[in-house]
């Protein structure tokens, strides 16, 4: 993780919504042992109680589980992950809209612009 | 999570300056505390009491149930503002030294560092350069098991790439037992890192919250909080 | 824990008293190299009297370097920036102040013996061995006229030499020490403070003699050691021993009460 937290928020949050969101791409399959405590404060520059208690909140939504000795894993069943991977794009296309019409974009214009970026269907 | 910390009614007077004045926290173990404010606070003088190389005017300070004194220097790790190192030793001798007095120093953990770093140990300390011998008194001072650990502006005199490994060599050394002390200025590069701050102003106590609180109720970061209370 | 700072303190003397030493040796033992080519030239006479004469500058440098080099280390170890390592370690103030004060005694008199060896070197032995010869026979007269006295009286004088190097060297450490209480220049305030007490002990020993005179205690004092001299010389020694003790006592004293509560460093 060498992503940077946003230090004007807890850092906690951020910590656990970026691997949940991560888990729910894929990076991590079920079951996968995820790097330890340690490691992740390491990488991200964070305090290690921080992350502990971002993988214990997680554990909370079922996302991960914790085996003594052994270290922290991807639980079988990432259902909430991905929920809240669709509740992420929600957010983001509903800060994009408002930042459009911030911007003076007509609505109906919208789908004009985001279909420049969709795969060209084969029409020919 | 015990306390490892107490300081009550803590005053240092020189004349009729207070360079503390009544300051009374607690800290416990296993957490990374930042002692914030701006030069001439009173951080310094805080530090030097807790390491008994000042004694207090009035109040006092346990740690780890005892008064500052051999006892406590058992326990507490420190690593002052400037250097420590003499400069006819040796590095081996130097950590050969902490070996001698420190019964929980780790020599091995001290050589990883150290050729981590590309850090002879057969260097002599005055060859090196003022980045070298601030990056072997940090070495030295983390590689001590201890249960209280001062670091009195430890990235202060140091480029943004020694400042990272600063605070990597933070993070690897945390231990549930152990506390970190951090004395900085420097607040936006340590801040991630810490669980409360004590925010000192001219010998006062002005606050000591956990960093989660301040990010939550004043919405700003820790860095931004300071700055705030400390406007000129 | 103290076997561990008698160990570092050591360290760190040798590290310059070997050097000194092995350099006084090899001047004591070119001294003595010149001394074989022994003719009644001039020549000779100039080379022979000039080695004589750095072998001899050599000693005093020696014995001068060991003293100069008690006061630099108790110095630098204590009020510099070593000063912050060396306060932290679990050892109390007075550990420190007597670990340094007993090792400076003990290269202080291994720097008299090694001078005492390389004399030997120089005078290859044969000046050497007249004078332990003399030294014998005056041991014997001495044991013969005054008895186990004498024994005593040996006693006396070592024990007071002891005392009076520690009183000395401790005198040194105070100064630095008080000298740490002024908030600049501490290196001046010491000395300043070495001159100041100097003066006054001298004012003081001055007005005493004074009042010895106008007194009748000094014509008391003569006639005691007229007529009582054994007794007036054991009381002699002992009371400066006593004396120089409780100075040196009181010396240290002062200086573990700067450290323990009046410390400051930079």
């Amino acid at each position: 993780m060498q992503w940077k937290p946003d230090k004007s928020k807890p850092i906690c949050p951020q910590i656990s919504e970026q691997l949940c969101l991560r888990i729910a791409m894929g990076e991590f399959r079920a079951g996968e042992r995820l790097l330890s405590v340690r490691e992740v404060a390491l990488s991200a520059g964070v305090n290690p109680n921080t992350v502990q208690r971002s993988f214990e909140t997680l554990e909370q939504e079922g996302i991960l589980y914790s085996v003594r000795g052994s270290g922290w894993y991807v639980a079988e069943d990432i259902t909430p992950a991905r929920a809240a991977l669709e509740r992420m794009w929600e957010e983001k296309t509903a800060a994009y809209v408002q930042d459009m019409t911030a911007l003076g974009m007509d609505l109906g214009e919208v789908k004009k612009y985001v279909a420049a970026w969709l795969p060209k269907e084969d029409a020919e | 999570m015990s306390v490892l910390l107490e300081c009550v009614g803590l005053t240092k007077k020189y004349g009729s300056t207070a360079a503390l004045d009544n300051v009374s926290f607690t800290l416990e173990s296993g957490k990374i505390i930042g002692l914030l404010g701006p030069n001439g606070s009173g951080k310094t003088t805080f530090i030097k009491i807790v390491n008994g190389l000042l004694t207090p005017t009035e109040g006092r300070v346990i740690i780890g149930g005892y008064e500052p004194g051999v006892e406590t220097k058992k326990l507490v790790a420190y690593l002052p503002d400037n250097s420590y190192l003499n400069s006819w030793m040796t590095i081996r001798q130097m950590v050969a030294l902490f070996q001698d007095f420190y019964a929980d120093f780790r020599p091995a953990l001290a050589f990883e560092m150290l050729e981590h770093l590309g850090i002879k140990p057969d260097c002599r300390l005055k060859t090196l350069s003022k980045g070298n011998k601030e990056k072997v008194c940090l070495i030295l001072v983390m590689s001590r098991n201890a249960k209280l650990y001062v670091l009195d502006e430890p990235i202060a005199g140091v480029d943004p790439a020694a400042r990272d490994y600063v605070i990597s060599t933070i993070i690897n050394n945390y231990n549930p037992d152990a506390t970190v002390l951090i004395s900085t200025h420097l607040i936006a590069d340590v801040e991630q890192v810490l669980d409360e701050v004590l925010f000192l102003q001219n010998g006062h106590l002005l606050l000591h919250r956990s960093v989660d609180s301040i990010r939550e109720e004043e919405g700003m970061s820790v860095d931004g909080l300071f700055r705030e209370v400390f406007k000129w | 824990m103290v076997k561990k700072l008698y160990k570092h303190e050591c360290e760190a003397y040798l590290r310059v008293w070997i050097p000194m030493q092995l350099v006084l040796l090899g001047v004591a033992l070119l001294a003595r190299g010149v001394q074989l080519f022994e003719s009644d030239t001039i020549a000779y006479n100039i080379i022979n009297g000039s080695s004589i004469l750095a072998f001899a500058l050599a000693v005093i440098v020696s014995l001068g370097l060991t003293f100069v080099f008690s006061v630099v280390r108790f110095y630098k170890n204590l009020f510099t920036g070593e000063g912050y390592l060396t306060f932290t370690l679990p050892v109390t103030p007075t550990c420190h102040i007597l670990t340094k004060l007993f090792t400076a005694l003990a290269f202080q008199a291994a720097t008299v013996l090694v001078a005492l060896l390389a004399v030997s070197v120089v005078t290859a032995g044969d000046v050497f061995a007249e004078i332990l010869k003399a030294i014998a026979y005056l041991w014997k007269v001495a044991y013969d006229k005054l008895g186990t006295a004498w024994l005593f009286y040996v006693a006396e004088v070592c024990v007071l030499l002891v005392v009076m190097i520690l009183t000395t060297t401790m005198l040194y450490y105070t100064c630095l020490a008080v000298g740490q209480l002024f908030n600049k220049n501490r290196v001046l305030a010491a000395v300043g403070v070495y001159f100041g007490y100097y003066f006054v002990t001298q004012v003081f020993g001055t007005v005493l003699v004074v009042l010895g005179y106008m007194t009748s205690l000094l014509d008391e004092i003569e006639f005691f050691f007229a007529y009582h001299t054994q007794e007036a010389m054991h009381w002699t020694f002992c009371g400066c021993i006593v004396w120089y003790g409780l100075l040196g006592a009181a010396y240290a004293l002062l200086t573990r009460y700067i450290l323990c509560r009046k410390l400051n460093l930079e």
